[in-house]
């Protein structure tokens, strides 16, 4: 049941995240693309082994308690970080972008025809 | 595997210049003759090779080292020594000692001289590898590795010269062409002495060599290939025209890479493989026949030059035809005379390259018309340029004089179809050759200068090192039964006599010609004032033109093909993710769903946790849909500040306190960064985009069609990664239960380090053994800080790659103004104005700078960085850990920088300078890393656990205060200065208010040329 409800969000969630990356602001596809970050966490989270009562520490483990995946949690944490990265650098893109463009409309940045 | 070390130096010498704070140690003219004595010690150490050399039997093995590569593919990495490779190898090293210490005095601006001494490097590096490679794959490498590196040497004064640029793109493109004829040549090749060893394709030159390789029917196809690669390489006519295009190189990389050593690539590469393949006879027509035209061609179009480069450049393409020719005569007849005018060519035109260097750097001008006279401000130059000049005629006792007698002897005696014809050829183009030496010498030096010559003094090294070479070209042709002989004999299987003066005159033919060819070369000469004025006409068509022409094709095809093209970047995307979605759907995904029998929706129990869990996914996907539908960005972003709360809740509920807490915190700094930015953005450009936000290019009456294209590949794209998920997660192997006391033990034994025969999950080992391996109770930590370490390491180095690219695009107005980073004092009154067109939208009176705000943000910056050193502490027994550290503390400076502005908190944060956070971070990190194999060499591992505090005998010391000091803290620590290092490098300059000042003027002016200079 678990399953279904996460693979319902994350395919929502990205499916949410493609529509706001396919709009002409940039900066609701910059947010786009922090929704597809956070989708594949989720997805990343779901795919642990064990779903666990309690957080995975050894001494939880010694006493015989359910634990959950440290593996994911710890692929997570740093994503989570290095996705923050990419969203200032998205940003900063941005802001680049609409110093030298005027517009924040990806619409009228259209140098890729030239 | 001492060859793969001669092979590396130049590599690592490269290194060492390029990273910038060890060639900072080194002076400019150390440098020169740091450089110079490497490869000077190159020379030597190759020259011991020499013995061995000799001793192998010309059937015999020669020195060859192999190391495995990709042994599936039959790929290896192999270094082959013989009396060729020994004596490439040496001009490679020798001319390179001469021309590195000339380069090092040749630029009069440091930071020019490195660069190019680094690329120089880099170069010979390819250059060695290339003449030591021991199988056809490595060659073909470093044979790219010349081209990428002379790209750079032929283009380094690219960006101020649109020639220099124009010439680097022509060479690359006509060798880069011709490489990939090459490879395509060498797998051929490869397949076909496969074919006739009785095995898999074989590219190793030690077995290719002995094979006779015309027999196969593949011979044409791979012949013609490898002959394309090479001419292409080695200048051969059609192919000719880059040489002098290549001459806007600085001179000494003209003198090295395309008189001495890059363009010889070729002609090693045919003399590599003149053993298995002459006999075909092809190779001999091929060869001769392109060989000669070029040789003709190149004699003649140096004439007329009146560029001391193009012309010295067309005559190197004149004897590296000639070279060819002579490897293409059968028998082994012309490869005496081939490596003798290879080592000829090399000393002499590498010292006139660095003559014309020398010339151009002393009187800013290479045109001959221009100067003369010289002989009076540079008179030792002038002898080095006589010597070196008489030898490329070919004057009696020069070295370059045996060549050519060798040369014109060869056609004399060999027995191809048309040995007349190629003889008049080679004399015809002897005596052309002889003309240009004299233009060099007398026009030159001798000539009154037509107009003043601005000389200035150099340096005057820049004498000796083309000295240097000639007196190896004065002193070789009369020692050559000494020193060259025993050389030649180890690289040539076909006994053979050298001498410079045959004792009994018996070939006068080949003399008579000779002196002919001087004789009416003189001639010519002399008559210059008459024929000269022809050429100054212009029209010589070259290849230069056709070049040009394919490049004009190719941009047409270009042009053409753009016209499908909508430019609008949405619609790239839309076709992007419509094929990926596509794709998936496509897949049988679905079927492979369908099979999921573990997807038991009949038994479902709905407990509490799972409608929490319900709950906390519902509203994650409604934040996020909100902030779809926002008309406003702060709504947008505050939405999207909701949604990563909700996944903290998420990964709470899932009991993973650690990630939670990190993406709290990271989700607080993403809202307070997005603020920040918004501000930065001009308000009107953020207002008409909103407004434009349903409209689209396809209206029909009010309605934007583009929006159901886009929930159309939306929905797809969402579906198809639902599909996706699905199948990963019920297609999942049944886990061990974890709530059975013995978890820890599979088939009676405790899960192991060595997990032979023992199948266990990969997270339950760290659960297991994290304790006893890396001594921290919280697993997810063990593995960021020990387990996964090396990916750790490589996550934050791409956090900081992210937020040195935010410093680098945000500071550029900053730097461009040519300030260094100070406040302006003109803003200071209003310093908060930067968040004004925030604070207007969330419609908030008051500036956030308020006396109370001041003193809790005064508060919470020391609190925070406690709270950062206590995660770091615990980080091994509770939540938390270095990520979390940095994070907190990179939470607190960014509130500071909201609360103060930008002025006052930077300068109440002082020194601090989050760049050198990032640095020791990273630098922390990675030495953590190391310590491993530094400690234990043996073991051969990076990364892990080492107890510092008992290493050191503090142990007991530390743990009374319930501390200990191991590589997990200490990758925690380096950890966190980074991650802190990164958040404040981003948070300092969105914060910045100088760069967003400019945005408001920017809305009247909105330019679309370039980014605009920045005011002040």
């Amino acid at each position: 049941m678990t399953d279904l409800l996460f693979a319902m969000a994350v395919g929502i969630l990205f499916a949410i995240g493609v529509f706001q990356l396919l709009r002409r602001d940039l900066i609701k596809a910059a947010m786009g693309f922090s929704m597809l970050f956070t989708a594949i966490n989720l997805f990343i989270l779901a795919t642990g082994a064990y779903q666990g009562d309690v957080p995975p520490y050894t001494t939880n483990v010694e006493a015989g308690r359910a634990v959950s995946d440290p593996l994911v949690q710890a692929l997570i944490l740093t994503a989570v970080v290095v996705s923050f990265g990419s969203y200032a650098l998205l940003l900063g893109l941005i802001n680049i972008a609409s110093r030298r463009y005027g517009s924040v409309d990806s619409d009228d940045i259209s140098d890729l025809k030239r | 595997m001492e060859l793969a070390f001669i092979v590396a130096v130049p590599f690592l010498m490269a290194l060492l210049i390029a990273i910038t704070p060890l060639n900072r140690l080194i002076t400019k003219d150390g440098r020169a003759w740091f450089a110079a004595i490497v490869m000077a010690a190159l020379f030597l150490a190759l020259l011991g090779y020499f013995p061995y050399i000799q001793a192998i039997d010309h059937e015999g093995q020669a020195l060859s080292f192999i190391s495995e590569w990709v042994p599936e593919l039959g790929l290896s990495l192999s270094w082959y020594l013989d009396g060729l490779s020994l004596m490439f190898s040496l001009i490679v090293t020798g001319i390179g000692a001469a021309i590195f210490l000339y380069a090092g005095y040749y630029f009069d601006d440091e930071a020019e001289q490195s660069r190019f001494m680094m690329w120089l490097s880099a170069f010979a590096g390819a250059m060695l590898g290339l003449v030591l490679s021991g199988n056809l794959i490595t060659l073909f490498i470093m044979w790219e590795l010349t081209s990428v590196t002379s790209f750079m040497l032929i283009g380094f004064k690219g960006q101020k010269s649109a020639e220099a640029r124009f010439g680097a793109q022509q060479a690359f493109m006509v060798t880069g062409g011709g490489a990939l004829a090459l490879i395509l040549g060498f797998v051929i090749l490869g397949a076909a002495s496969g074919q006739m060893l009785g095995q898999a394709p074989v590219y190793e030159l030690s077995e290719i060599l002995k094979l006779h390789l015309h027999e196969h029917p593949y011979y044409t196809a791979f012949a013609v290939l490898i002959m394309i690669g090479a001419f292409s390489k080695s200048a051969q006519f059609p192919f000719h025209f880059w040489l002098p295009g290549a001459m806007e190189a600085p001179t000494p990389a003209s003198a090295y890479l395309h008189s001495a050593t890059m363009v010889k690539a070729g002609i090693y590469l045919l003399a590599r493989l003149y053993p298995p393949m002459h006999e075909g006879a092809l190779w001999s027509q091929a060869l001769v026949f392109i060989g000669l035209t070029t040789m003709l061609l190149g004699a003649f179009f140096a004439l007329t030059k009146r560029d001391l480069k193009g012309l010295l450049a067309y005559s190197t393409v004149s004897k590296l035809g000639a070279i060819v020719a002579l490897i293409g005569l059968p028998e082994y007849e012309g490869l005496k005379a081939a490596f003798i005018g290879i080592l000829a060519h090399a000393l002499y035109k590498a010292a006139l390259f660095l003559v014309a260097g020398t010339i151009d750097h002393n009187t800013g001008t290479r045109i001959i018309d221009k100067l003369g006279g010289l002989r009076k401000y540079m008179p030792a130059m002038t002898v080095v340029a006589i010597v070196s000049a008489l030898s490329m005629a070919g004057l009696f006792p020069l070295f370059g004089f045996v060549a050519k007698e060798l040369l014109i002897e060869s056609f004399i005696e060999t027995h191809i179809v048309g040995a007349t014809v190629a003889l008049a050829v080679v004399v015809l183009a002897s005596t052309f050759t002889v003309t240009a030496g004299l233009i060099v010498i007398w026009d030159v030096f001798f000539k009154p200068p037509t107009e003043h010559i601005h000389y200035h003094q150099s340096s005057p090294i820049l004498t000796a090192a083309p000295g240097l070479l000639a007196l190896g070209t004065a002193t070789f042709g009369i020692l050559i039964s000494i020193i060259l002989y025993p050389l030649l004999d180890a690289a040539i299987p076909k006994e053979f006599k050298l001498y410079l003066i045959a004792p009994d005159f018996y070939n006068l033919l080949a003399f008579w010609l000779s002196t002919g060819a001087i004789a009416a070369g003189t001639v010519l000469f002399l008559l210059r004032r008459w024929w000269l004025p022809v050429f100054n006409l212009g029209f010589i068509p070259s290849g230069r033109q056709a070049f040009t022409g394919f490049i004009n094709l190719i941009d047409w095809i270009g042009i053409q093909a753009t016209r499908v093209q909508s430019g609008y970047v949405r619609y790239y995307l839309v076709t992007i993710l419509g094929v990926v979605a596509f794709v998936v759907l496509s897949s049988g995904q679905l079927n492979d769903m369908a099979r999921g029998d573990q997807l038991d929706l009949a038994n479902v129990v709905i407990e509490g946790p799972t409608i929490l869990r319900a709950a906390l996914l519902i509203l994650t996907i409604a934040a996020a849909f909100l902030a779809t539908r926002a008309r406003r960005h702060i709504t947008a972003a505050l939405a999207l500040g909701v949604m990563g709360y909700a996944v903290a809740g998420i990964f709470l509920m899932e009991h993973a306190p650690d990630v939670a807490l990190v993406n709290l915190l990271v989700e607080t700094l993403t809202s307070v960064l997005i603020i920040l930015m918004l501000g930065r953005l001009s308000e009107r450009q953020r207002k008409q985009v909103m407004a434009r936000l349903w409209q689209g290019r396809s209206m029909v009456g009010n309605i934007n069609m583009g929006i159901f294209r886009d929930i159309l590949i939306a929905a797809a794209v969402g579906i198809s990664v639902f599909v996706f998920a699905l199948t990963a997660l019920v297609n999942r192997p049944e886990p061990a239960d974890i709530a059975q006391g013995n978890f820890c033990v599979l088939d009676g034994v405790f899960i192991p380090r060595e997990t032979d025969g023992v199948r266990s999950s990969i997270a339950r080992y760290y659960l297991c053994n994290s304790y006893e391996e890396v001594g921290s109770e919280d697993v997810v930590g063990a593995i960021v800080s020990d387990y996964r370490g090396m990916d750790t390491l490589i996550e934050i180095t791409v956090f900081s790659v992210a937020a040195l690219g935010v410093l680098t695009l945000l500071s550029r107005g900053i730097q461009s103004s040519g300030r260094p980073f100070v406040p302006d004092e003109r803003k200071v009154p209003d310093q908060g104005e930067y968040a004004q067109d925030v604070l207007e939208e969330i419609r908030t009176p008051e500036n956030l700078n308020t006396p109370f705000t001041r003193m809790v943000s005064r508060i919470v910056l020391p609190a925070g960085f406690l709270l950062a050193l206590t995660h770091i502490i615990n980080g091994s027994h509770a939540p938390g850990d270095g990520f979390t550290a940095g994070a907190i503390a990179g939470l607190v400076t960014a509130v500071w920088f909201v609360i103060f502005g930008y002025d006052e908190a930077r300068q109440r944060l002082g020194a601090f300078s989050p760049t050198r956070l990032l640095r020791v971070g990273l630098i922390l990190v990675s030495i953590n890393i190391l310590m491993p194999i530094l400690l234990d060499p043996a073991n051969g591992a990076l990364v892990g656990y080492v107890n510092y505090g008992k290493l050191l005998h503090i142990d007991g010391f530390l743990a009374s205060f319930g501390l200990k000091l191991t590589s997990t803290l200490l990758f925690e620590i380096g950890v966190a200065m980074t991650v802190f290092g990164g958040f404040s490098v981003i948070m300092e300059y969105t914060a910045h208010p100088q760069s967003a000042a400019q945005v408001e003027d920017l809305d009247d002016t909105s330019t679309h040329t370039s980014l605009p200079e920045v005011e002040g």
